[in-house]
């Protein structure tokens, strides 16, 4: 009876300037007002239309489509590529899907099961028995800023259509290749190709932030697929996932620890700067003219990865981000100010999420930990993967309880990494001294 | 034989007056000094009426034309015979008449608590207790006020909140003594009531500040059961004040009942353990610098700790 209402403030739901891409959303294509030459596209379309197909995720008991995607043949053998998103039902519980292409005529269904998949490009290779169609051709030139670009899919469920666009090079910042590509991608059209003027697949259509601003998979990244993709090989796709995604974290961890620990200011606090090119900061702080209250001033910074690895409609995986969280107030006495300062530490969430299925229960750890003169709360909690041992979601937090009116926070999430990885990084954070 | 008179002034103050020695005389009553029983009471007349004490030892009492007049009971009288527990009104002062040989309630014994509790009903304990309610509440509204905009609805929301809680609940178990034992006893129940809410607050400080410096200790678990063991304590006392249980049947209720609701409470803790939530359930306890008397240990201590984090983790997934 004697509690007062907490005025929570949920620190991990601070997102507002976190710019996400958004897997192939509802976006209805807009005019383009590019000077294209319309031979070009079409010569392109009649060159490589056969060898396009839709893809259909068949739900069995249904008997009907769940979704749909695009694919293209890429070796004689009958393999076709697309993006993993496309077929990740099938990929996660293969029981109760099927996969079957086809074509505008709709005449004949190929059916299709997924034989190698590259989850952190988002890439998935599908072998087909009785294709006669000829097979695509992976440029091996580079394309230059400019470069026409055609992108083909089935958008919706409306056929086969051609995109014309640009190229824009390699997304900078982005936490695994990508291709900027202008030009309007729609659902239904992940998973097909895009190709220079010379016909050769430059990319993978894969995402799109809307208004003319998609992205592709580098060709190069479905080469190297295609090298690892033996024919008639078995492999086990749910720990071909794992190891990729151990040695994705493996990559990204590496580039963070090899990156720029350079400290910038923050308050009276130190936070650190962009570590390396993947991590994006944005920063926030409380509106001191609009101020109403005595709630303490607060200052952040928060950097994380532009997009995370799609593991299945409920697990997203992947997500780097750090954060730094300074806080004074010179209204309050140390009793209050720590009140607040506790609401605020006891709720920090990791940036990612995922159901019972995907993911284990949190084990945490605390203790004052001494730095730097400073004495400091240490959280670390750490989450195991259902089916991929060896992989966790890793949580730190780190707050300084020795200054009366001031503190500051600092709080990292890494998902879908290792043991080594998270301990080699926590290691570096607290010697980074961000104080 | 005279009585033993009860008086009782307009401040509910009582004393006793004893006239047993008194045979076939006159008792004069009234606000005058020379009056043989001297009431301080402005409604009362200086010279307001006397009592005849005959010598068979029999009462009367006659009123002297009194401004206010006077009352046997509820009906006015001017001269009327007095018999032992009758009840005298002049002016805002009652008399009650009583014979030496009036049986009085037994002695309470100080080691009987329910006699003890049905006792701890005097204004001043109730308005101690009250008083100390509302210093601790404001106490802890400054405390744990973290810089919200104050609106004066919303405080006085709080406090009339925190107190019609309690007075409620202490409402609920005077009617139960009510029905069970024909009195309310609800100045008693309210009195216990608040200490137990006031022994909640205040427990939860120190414990809050040892837990924060040994988190061995810090388990929701031994917090919920010192309160646990407060809510015994709470219930034991009102099964005494409300019912006519013995206080043996009174101990085992008050024993199995919180037993009972802390099982409870284990098993849904149990149970939700198992939950899966997105959520890490952290220590994030924090207080200001002065409350933490241990140091940290090193960046090394710590990492090599976290190791288990991860063991616990592989233990953790379903």
């Amino acid at each position: 009876m004697f509690k007062t209402s907490p005025f929570a403030t949920s620190l991990g739901c601070i997102q507002r300037f976190a710019q996400q891409c958004v897997w192939l959303c509802l976006l209805f294509s807009t005019p383009h007002t590019l000077a294209l030459s319309a031979a070009e596209a079409r010569t392109t379309f009649e060159r490589t239309h056969n060898a396009i197909y839709q893809i259909r995720v068949m739900d069995t008991a249904a008997n009907n489509k769940t979704s749909t995607g695009t694919g293209f043949v890429i070796r004689s053998d009958g393999l076709v590529a697309t993006n993993y998103h496309v077929v990740s039902h099938a990929v996660n519980t293969p029981d109760k899907y099927r996969i079957e292409l086809l074509q505008d005529d709709e005449a004949t269904v190929h059916l299709a099961t997924v034989v190698n998949i590259d989850v952190v490009n988002d890439l998935a290779l599908l072998a087909v028995d009785t294709l006669n169609t000829s097979v695509l051709t992976l440029a091996d030139q580079a394309s230059l800023q400019g470069d026409t670009v055609y992108a083909i899919g089935y958008p919706f469920d409306l056929g086969i259509t051609v995109v014309p666009g640009t190229y824009n090079g390699l997304a900078p910042h982005s936490a695994s290749e990508r291709v900027h590509f202008t030009g309007s991608l729609n659902s239904g059209m992940s998973g097909g190709p895009a190709f220079n003027t010379q016909g050769e697949i430059i990319g993978i259509n894969v995402a799109s932030a809307g208004n003319q601003v998609s992205f592709l998979v580098p060709a190069a990244r479905l080469q190297t697929l295609l090298n690892d993709t033996a024919p008639d090989q078995q492999r086990d796709l749910k720990d071909t996932m794992r190891q990729q995604l151990m040695g994705n974290s493996e990559r990204m961890i590496n580039q963070m620890l090899a990156g720029n620990w350079q400290l910038v200011p923050l308050g009276r606090a130190q936070a650190l700067d962009e570590i390396t090119g993947f991590l994006r900061c944005w920063g926030d702080s409380k509106n001191q003219q609009q101020q109403l209250d005595d709630m303490p001033f607060w200052a952040q910074r928060s950097c994380q990865t532009d997009h995370n690895i799609y593991v299945s409609s409920s697990l997203i995986t992947g997500k780097i981000e750090i954060q730094f969280y300074w806080l004074e107030t010179d209204t309050l006495n140390s009793v209050q100010f720590y009140e607040h300062y506790e609401q605020i530490f006891s709720s920090f969430m990791p940036g990612n999420g995922g159901t019972e299925e995907d993911l284990g229960r949190w084990s945490c750890d605390n203790a004052f930990v001494t730095a730097e003169q400073e004495t400091t709360k240490a959280v670390l909690c750490a989450r195991g993967y259902d089916n991929m041992p060896g992989l966790y979601d890793v949580l730190f937090l780190q707050g300084n309880v020795s200054r009366d009116r001031e503190a500051h926070m600092i709080h990292f999430t890494l998902a879908g990494t290792t043991q080594e990885m998270a301990q080699k990084f926590t290691q570096r954070f607290i010697e980074a001294g961000a104080w | 034989m005279g009585p033993v008179i009860e008086i009782t002034g307009d401040t509910r103050v009582t004393r006793l007056q004893n006239f047993a020695q008194s045979r076939d005389c006159v008792l004069a009553i009234g606000r005058a000094f020379d009056n043989d029983i001297i009431l301080d009471d402005p409604y009362v007349d200086p010279h307001h009426g006397q009592l005849l004490v005959s010598s068979t030892g029999g009462w009367t009492y006659q009123d002297l034309g009194s401004e206010n007049g006077s009352k046997l009971g509820k009906q006015s009288v001017t001269n009327t015979a007095v018999q032992s527990t009758d009840v005298l009104i002049l002016g805002k002062t009652q008399l009650q008449l009583f014979n030496a040989s009036h049986v009085v309630a037994p002695t309470l014994s100080l080691h009987n608590l329910r006699q003890r509790l049905l006792n701890f009903n005097s204004l001043a304990a109730t308005t101690t207790v009250l008083s100390v309610s509302v210093v601790l509440l404001a106490l802890n509204m400054y405390l744990n006020y973290t810089g919200e905009e104050i609106r004066i609805g919303g405080l006085v929301g709080i406090f009339v909140g925190a107190f019609v809680v309690p007075f409620v609940i202490a409402a609920a178990w005077s009617l139960l003594s009510k029905v069970l034992r024909g009195r309310s006893h609800f100045r008693s129940v309210v009195n216990v009531t608040f200490i137990a809410l006031m022994a909640l607050e205040l427990v939860s400080y120190p414990f809050v500040a040892l837990a924060y410096n040994l988190p061995a200790i810090d388990s929701n678990y031994l917090s919920a059961l010192i309160d646990t063991g407060i809510f015994a304590a709470y219930l034991y006392a009102t099964l005494l004040i409300c019912t006519r249980l013995s206080t043996r049947i009174s101990q085992v209720i008050g024993t199995l009942v919180p037993i009972a609701l802390f099982s409870f409470y284990l098993i849904i803790g149990i149970s939700d353990a198992d939950e899966h939530t997105n959520y890490p359930n952290y220590n994030g306890r924090i207080l200001a610098p002065v409350v933490l008397i241990r140091g940290g240990e090193s960046a090394d201590d710590f990492m090599q700790r976290l190791p288990s984090v991860f063991d616990e983790a592989d233990q953790r997934i379903d």
